[in-house]
């Protein structure tokens, strides 16, 4: 069966990867540690007042349609979820050292796996690797890198040697432009920015800092986490896992007008345009993204927040015109996610509107341009007279005379305000 | 462009690939992965669906916050929408996971399982109650109908 998502599959992770290995119980070890919500590495996770972790952003989405654990449908409370510091360490650990785990316990490829090997492995291999698997790996992770690229290249990273892939956008482009030009403007929210395509000669060095990435390639990349001293971290820096930022509030959409909304937003640095519903969603996006990063002991950049927050905008229907045609995106999935009394046909009605309104605009604006063309190419041959309305034009008709009356109007107050001002 | 949770719902599109669950099978997908169509064969209530049915699972934006949407589907000739006391006649389906219940500790394939099992424990050969009424008026899915449910022992 011809799979187009073979390359994209290829950068998904999975506990069930274990099985093969001589120690498929570590896939038990791997569930433990992944969201229930996102199927991922937990990142940020937050405790429940029901004892469940989550991803802080994960479990913060659900809340805010529905109040209740995923797991247990206990009823919860955003304000009830607290960190779970030593989690997020061992998660970050585990995640590190999972390529070299993996790579170690691969059964011997000329020996096929045989049932009595089970139980010697279970014996054999904990003392072989569990007593301190850190320092194991950790003095020379340059050669553990290397490892890891070479004997798995097509289940780590699709990227041909000279590609890099962006840490923000995850866009694959040539290392030296990702560096040179690229990241600065991820940065700085122009993600449109897309390479040349240059054949040949990328430098090996520079594509290897990158590669590690393409697991994770958020905030942790594999390089950094084998470089960061888990249990150090946690035990001699404890200072730092107490949350000083403030935290963005949850807003009451309903009691504000929507120039205050817009002070909102601009006030926190993230776009203010777009409709009412837009910025609402919007707003919420960034409540979700900006509170779960706090969660985390190793939280981003606000800069790659809104660069977050731009990319999830670019992904949802609300945001894109391609939405409005298809047929289960639109209504559904545009809702007001704070507001379940929200009801969905009169909603319909009112984007049906505006989506009518937009269209009527754009073709105004065409007309008029078109107008407005034609009158300044009569009025550059005859400039001494006054332009008139357009029967003196031989053959033009208009196709909508309250447009072309307008424009009369226009022009002549714009000439009079050039007289004053002159 | 690709979904928030683009990852999980790779996830689950490579082990509906492998095609685990029994009489189940994925007949195709959209690019996006955010449309997937099933057959389903009903194993243990032969007597009352003797032919494989086709579902449609749509997924949202929201998706695995909000559920995905389900309905059953009707192609003259090939498939027909299977009678029971919650499934309209157009195909949408009532059943609480869809809605209500719905968490996101829940999947593609929790779905398939439990409309699986509602079709096999069924004896009533029925539609709803309020199949006329509601069929004239319903939206293109279900989910924005808000069900009354019915009962809870069918």
């Amino acid at each position: 069966m011809f799979d187009p998502f073979a390359k994209n599959l290829a950068d998904v992770t999975d506990p069930s990867e274990w099985k093969p290995t001589k120690l498929p119980m570590l896939s038990q070890l791997e569930s433990l540690q992944r969201c229930y919500i996102c199927k991922e590495f937990l990142s940020a996770p937050v405790l429940t007042s029901c004892n469940h972790t989550f991803c802080s952003s994960c479990i913060r989405q659900h809340l805010m349609i529905k109040n209740t654990c995923p797991l247990c449908l206990s009823n919860q409370l955003e304000s009830n979820l607290r960190r779970v510091v030593v989690l997020e360490e061992i998660v970050n650990c585990f995640k590190s050292l999972r390529p070299f785990l993996l790579d170690f316990l691969q059964p011997p490829s000329n020996d096929s796996v045989s049932s009595t090997s089970d139980r010697t492995e279970i014996r054999s291999v904990p003392k072989r690797k569990l007593p301190s698997p850190e320092t194991s790996s950790l003095p020379d992770s340059d050669d553990v890198i290397i490892i890891s690229e070479e004997d798995e290249p097509m289940k780590r990273t699709k990227l041909s040697a000279d590609e890099a892939e962006c840490p923000i956008c995850n866009k694959k482009m040539e290392p030296e432009f990702l560096q040179n030009t690229h990241i600065d403007n991820c940065l700085n929210g122009h993600s449109d920015v897309l390479p040349k395509e240059k054949p040949g000669g990328g430098k090996k060095g520079i594509s290897a800092f990158f590669k590690p990435r393409a697991k994770n390639n958020e905030s942790n990349s594999a390089e950094n986490a084998l470089k960061i001293n888990h249990s150090d971290f946690y035990f001699n820096s404890a200072e730092k896992h107490v949350v000083k930022e403030i935290r963005l509030a949850k807003l009451d959409f309903n009691s504000l007008s929507v120039p205050k909304l817009k002070e909102k937003l601009h006030a926190i640095g993230i776009p203010t345009t777009g409709s009412r519903h837009q910025l609402e969603l919007r707003y919420n996006q960034y409540y979700i993204l900006f509170n779960a990063n706090l969660d985390s002991s190793h939280p981003v950049d606000v800069r790659v927040l809104r660069q977050r927050l731009s990319r999830w905008e670019s992904s949802h229907v609300a945001f894109t015109n391609a939405g409005n045609g298809s047929i289960f995106g639109g209504r559904m999935s545009t809702r007001s996610i704070t507001d379940k009394q929200f009801s969905v046909t009169e909603w319909q009605q009112a984007y049906h509107q505006d989506f009518k309104e937009l269209t009527r605009r754009a073709r105004a604006n065409t007309q008029r341009n078109l107008n407005l063309k034609t009158r300044t190419t009569l009025e550059s041959e005859d400039s001494n007279t006054h332009p008139k309305p357009s029967q003196g034009l031989e053959g033009y008709t208009p196709l909508d005379s309250n447009d072309v009356v307008k424009e009369d109007s226009e022009v002549e107050t714009s000439g009079k305000k050039m007289a004053q001002a002159g | 462009m690709s979904h928030p949770f683009y990852k999980r719902i790779l996830k689950e599109y490579r082990s509906l690939q492998k095609a685990t669950l029994p009489g189940i099978e994925l007949v195709s997908n959209n690019e996006e992965l955010s449309e997937f169509e099933f057959e389903m064969v009903v194993l243990n209530n032969h007597q009352l669906y003797k032919e494989p049915v086709k579902l449609i699972v749509k997924l949202t934006d929201e998706y695995p916050v909000a559920p995905p949407k389900v309905k059953f589907l009707q192609e003259v000739g090939a498939y027909d929408i299977p009678m029971h006391p919650h499934v309209y006649s157009n195909g949408h389906i009532c059943l609480n996971l869809l809605g209500n219940d719905w968490t996101p500790a829940c999947s593609i394939e929790s779905i398939l399982l439990s409309l699986q099992s509602m079709l096999e424990s069924n004896t009533k050969q029925e539609r709803p109650p309020d199949d006329a009424r509601y069929v004239r008026y319903a939206p293109a899915y279900a989910s924005a109908s808000g069900f009354v449910y019915h009962d809870d022992s069918v």
